[in-house]
């Protein structure tokens, strides 16, 4: 089979271009002036990446942090077995009882001592509201 | 023109900058037509040789000459247009057809109908297979030093070359 790669290879190996005119002298100039700024864009070029980092572990963790502090709450509500709503009617009437009680109450704490505390009190009100939350 | 090593002296001397100075000089033509056959048009030539000349002089400190400069050079700038082929062809869905576009209409050209076509045969291989044809049918090196510079065995350089002209040669069937 012919080959024209070796039969006309003068003529294929022969440079088909022309570079622009000046092209090398300007070239060393381009690079000089790249190699003027080259420190300039190291610093920034070393920056950016590492912001952009920053930043999207700033994003992450607040995410994260929003998302715990949501389910935390919703925890807290209804680890009692109490609805969110229930929860807060609770609260309420707590206050109000406490607010009505002669007695000491700073050592009320958990919400099992609230809720023992509402028992040995009988407020009404509460057992009326709960009452009423279950029929809903 | 001052020799590799001189250059080299030169630079451990503390004069880096005309030590790289020297280098541009020296290598800048050959390295044009050795990245312009690859990339064909002469924006992306110029933009893969300011950037590998860059990386030279960024690299220059930790030059061990372990290798020859010239070989140390060439490895630089074939990996840095083995690169820019490669995101090109990533990039662009039909790249064939913008290189030969490129081509046409291309105002440095001035070769034959047959040279265009070559270079049209060129274009349609894989990058390495393009270098490696260009480094031994234009610049005729020998199969051990761009063993060195691509770091690849002679052997795989030998198949490859003979897969790239076999495919070339075939495309050229209609210039007989």
């Amino acid at each position: 089979m012919s080959d024209i790669l070796q039969q006309r290879q003068q003529e294929l190996k022969r440079n088909p271009f022309n570079p622009p005119q000046d092209y090398f002298t300007s070239l060393e100039e381009k690079v000089q002036a790249r190699i003027q700024t080259g420190n300039r864009n190291t610093i920034a070029g070393f920056l950016k990446p590492a912001l952009f980092m920053a930043c999207c572990f700033g994003m992450i963790f607040l995410l994260g942090y929003g998302a715990m502090k949501l389910t935390r709450q919703h925890e807290s509500g209804t680890e009692q077995g109490l609805s969110m709503y229930e929860y807060d009617l609770v609260m309420m009437v707590m206050d109000e009882s406490i607010e009505e009680s002669s007695e000491d109450t700073s050592s009320i704490n958990s919400e099992d001592e609230i809720i023992d505390y509402i028992m040995m009190q009988g407020t009404s009100s509460l057992y009326a509201v709960l009452y009423d939350s279950d029929n809903n | 023109m001052l020799k590799d090593s001189e250059i080299i002296d030169l630079y451990n001397e503390g004069e880096s900058l005309q030590a790289f100075n020297l280098i541009v000089r020296k290598y800048r033509e050959r390295l044009y037509w050795h990245v312009r056959r690859m990339a064909i048009s002469h924006q992306d030539t110029d933009d893969i040789l300011q950037n590998s000349f860059i990386k030279i002089w960024t690299g220059l400190p930790s030059f061990r000459e372990e290798s020859r400069l010239f070989t140390w050079i060439y490895r630089i700038v074939t990996n840095e247009a083995l690169t820019f082929l490669k995101r090109q062809r990533l990039r662009t869905l039909i790249p064939l057809s913008i290189e030969c576009r490129q081509l046409e209409a291309d105002e440095y050209f001035n070769g034959s109908q047959v040279q265009k076509a070559l270079l049209k045969a060129i274009s349609k291989l894989p990058p390495k297979q393009r270098t490696v044809f260009g480094m031994r049918y234009f610049e005729e090196m020998k199969y051990e030093e761009m063993s060195q510079i691509l770091d690849t065995s002679v052997g795989a350089l030998k198949a490859s070359y003979h897969h790239a002209y076999e495919k070339i040669r075939k495309e050229l069937l209609n210039f007989q």
